[in-house]
């Protein structure tokens, strides 16, 4: 039988989840770090609902009630194009 | 239709003229475009709309191209980025796979932790195997897009109806309006459901037409906005130029994407929602032969209608979040089709499986602005708190799908509003004590109606 994937972009399965939980993961902060759910290449658009979805099912306490601040850049970009930006000075 | 020739991982194919990559290669038969990272699992098209992340290739040496978000063009060069040697025989797959059943999930920092000199081996071995692939010599790179500069009192994120609204009310307003959209015109989804017909009517068809936009705002199409920074300055990228944009307030307007469905085996490529299939639809005019569509939020007939309208065989099958999330609904794939097998044992196949499941609120923008996004029990969404004004944040305000109202009218109502409440803001005087922001919900501003244009 194939896994629950809930994450694209690092491959975290449930049973991955349940581990870090078992391992004594305090909060979903720690989840978060350890198995690196939403801080992939989508940036947990596409995998937070259904995490969270997930966790209230089964480990209720774990589920944010507030989703986490969003940090810039929302879409992949090169460094080498974001270090070529005008400053605050340059303005018109 | 004229027909694009291109390159993927070295093989020439055709696209059609108003393709995206992602649909190009569909058209090509090619369904896995690249390897996931970590446990090398097939990846593809996802969703569609740009926001899985599933789809991403190197393009012209570009890495982490959206590939379904980005037109194709002539003699494009299309690379996979992780797989080894190509998608479909992966050889690295086979040893991690092992590697994980032996260590774990924990094999990257479990294995070789003692001694010192062969954890140093195994972290060079590791940065070698991992990422996503490699760049390509600098020289071989492109250049980076020229900046322009901009700056405009009121910045409108998202060009569908909420965002037009309030871009039309602010311009009426007299404030100077710049309005950033992803697609290539405005309307968002009220136009693309337009053009399969008749709107929907879970999402209120409209009865006014739309507000034509005065040439004073400036529209940025085909352009994505990365990042909206504290000093009240933006970031966005087209295909041809970079734009840094200084702002006083902004109104984020960015709708909604649809909710995702993960049941076990649902990360392989073309397990996505409804909606993406229908915007590719609409978009580039490419539909698959046949579909499963998983009914989780009992819409399913109205999307089943509407696909085979276009040609499309469908199984439709109702389906909740719980048979999903606990395994009772698991993907079946089989050599070039796409299987579901249900809770009762019953298997189904088809080119692609999607689900309608209704929408979720894009509030990463509200929230990179300074405001809240708090779980709602009854909606069961993260949605944004926000003052009676439409404000999210200080210099922030916020109407349309991104608040979590689905309609297209309240989508104007509120859009409208949000601009003349944005102007509003904007006229007070700095040294004026401002209304309250949601933290501190003081009483509401002395402004006019919204809709009196």
């Amino acid at each position: 039988m194939s896994q629950l994937i809930l994450c694209h972009c690092w491959d975290v399965t449930t049973s991955e989840i349940e581990q870090v939980i078992a391992d004594g993961a305090p909060d979903i902060e720690w989840i978060k770090r350890h198995t690196g759910i939403s801080t992939g290449s989508c940036q947990g658009r596409w995998c937070l609902q259904q995490t969270l979805a997930w966790l209230r099912k089964h480990y209720p306490e774990y589920a944010w009630e507030q989703l986490p601040t969003a940090r810039p850049p929302l879409y992949p970009v090169r460094v080498w194009q974001l270090a070529g930006a005008p400053l605050e000075d340059e303005q018109p | 239709m004229e027909e694009i020739p291109f390159r993927y991982n070295g093989r020439r194919l055709k696209g059609l003229q108003g393709d995206t990559i992602a649909i190009a290669l569909l058209r090509n038969g090619i369904r896995v475009f690249d390897r996931s990272v970590k446990r090398r699992m097939k990846r593809g098209v996802s969703c569609l709309e740009g926001y899985c992340m599933s789809c991403l290739l190197e393009v012209n040496g570009q890495p982490d191209v959206i590939t379904c978000r980005t037109p194709l063009r002539l003699g494009m060069d299309i690379r996979s980025q992780v797989a080894i040697p190509s998608p479909k025989v992966d050889i690295r797959a086979p040893i991690q796979v092992a590697a994980f059943k032996i260590a774990g999930p924990e094999l990257y920092y479990r294995l070789f932790t003692k001694p010192a000199w062969a954890s140093e081996l195994w972290m060079r071995f590791l940065a070698r195997m991992a990422g996503r692939g490699r760049l390509a010599a600098p020289h071989a790179q492109p250049d980076p897009l020229p900046f322009q500069t901009c700056r405009v009192d009121v910045l409108v994120v998202g060009g569908g109806l909420a965002g037009i609204a309030s871009a039309d009310e602010a311009n009426h307003r007299g404030a100077n309006v710049m309005i950033i959209d992803r697609n290539d015109r405005l309307g968002g989804a009220y136009t693309r459901w337009q053009a399969l017909g008749d709107v929907p009517e879970l999402l209120e068809p409209l009865t006014e037409p739309l507000p034509q936009l005065s040439p004073d705002v400036q529209v940025l199409n085909n352009a994505t906005l990365l990042a909206l920074y504290e000093d009240k300055t933006a970031l966005a990228l087209s295909e041809q130029s970079a734009y840094r944009i200084f702002y006083d307030v902004a109104v984020i307007a960015t709708g909604s994407y649809p909710r995702v469905v993960s049941f076990p085996g649902s990360d392989a490529p073309l397990h996505l929602p409804v909606q993406g299939l229908l915007r590719a639809a609409v978009e580039t005019s490419w539909v698959p032969r046949s579909a499963i569509l998983l009914d989780v939020d009992s819409y399913g007939t109205l999307w089943k209608s509407t696909l085979e309208s276009l040609g499309t065989t469908v199984h439709m099958e109702k389906v909740t979040v719980e048979d999903c999330l606990t395994g009772q609904v698991q993907a079946r794939n089989g050599s070039g089709r796409k299987g579901i097998q249900l809770a009762s044992g019953k298997r189904l196949y088809a080119e692609v499986v999607c689900w309608s499941a209704g929408w979720y609120p894009r509030t990463e923008l509200i929230r990179m602005a300074g405001g809240k996004a708090v779980y709602q029990k009854d909606s069961d969404q993260f949605l944004p708190v926000l003052t009676e004004q439409f404000q999210v944040a200080p210099d922030t305000f916020a109407a349309g799908g991104c608040t979590g109202t689905t309609g297209f009218r309240s989508a104007l109502e509120h859009g409208r509003q949000a601009g003349a409440r944005a102007v509003a803001w904007l006229r007070i005087d700095a040294n004026q004590e401002r209304p309250g922001t949601p933290d501190e919900q003081l009483e509401s501003p002395p402004t006019s109606q919204g809709g009196d244009s």
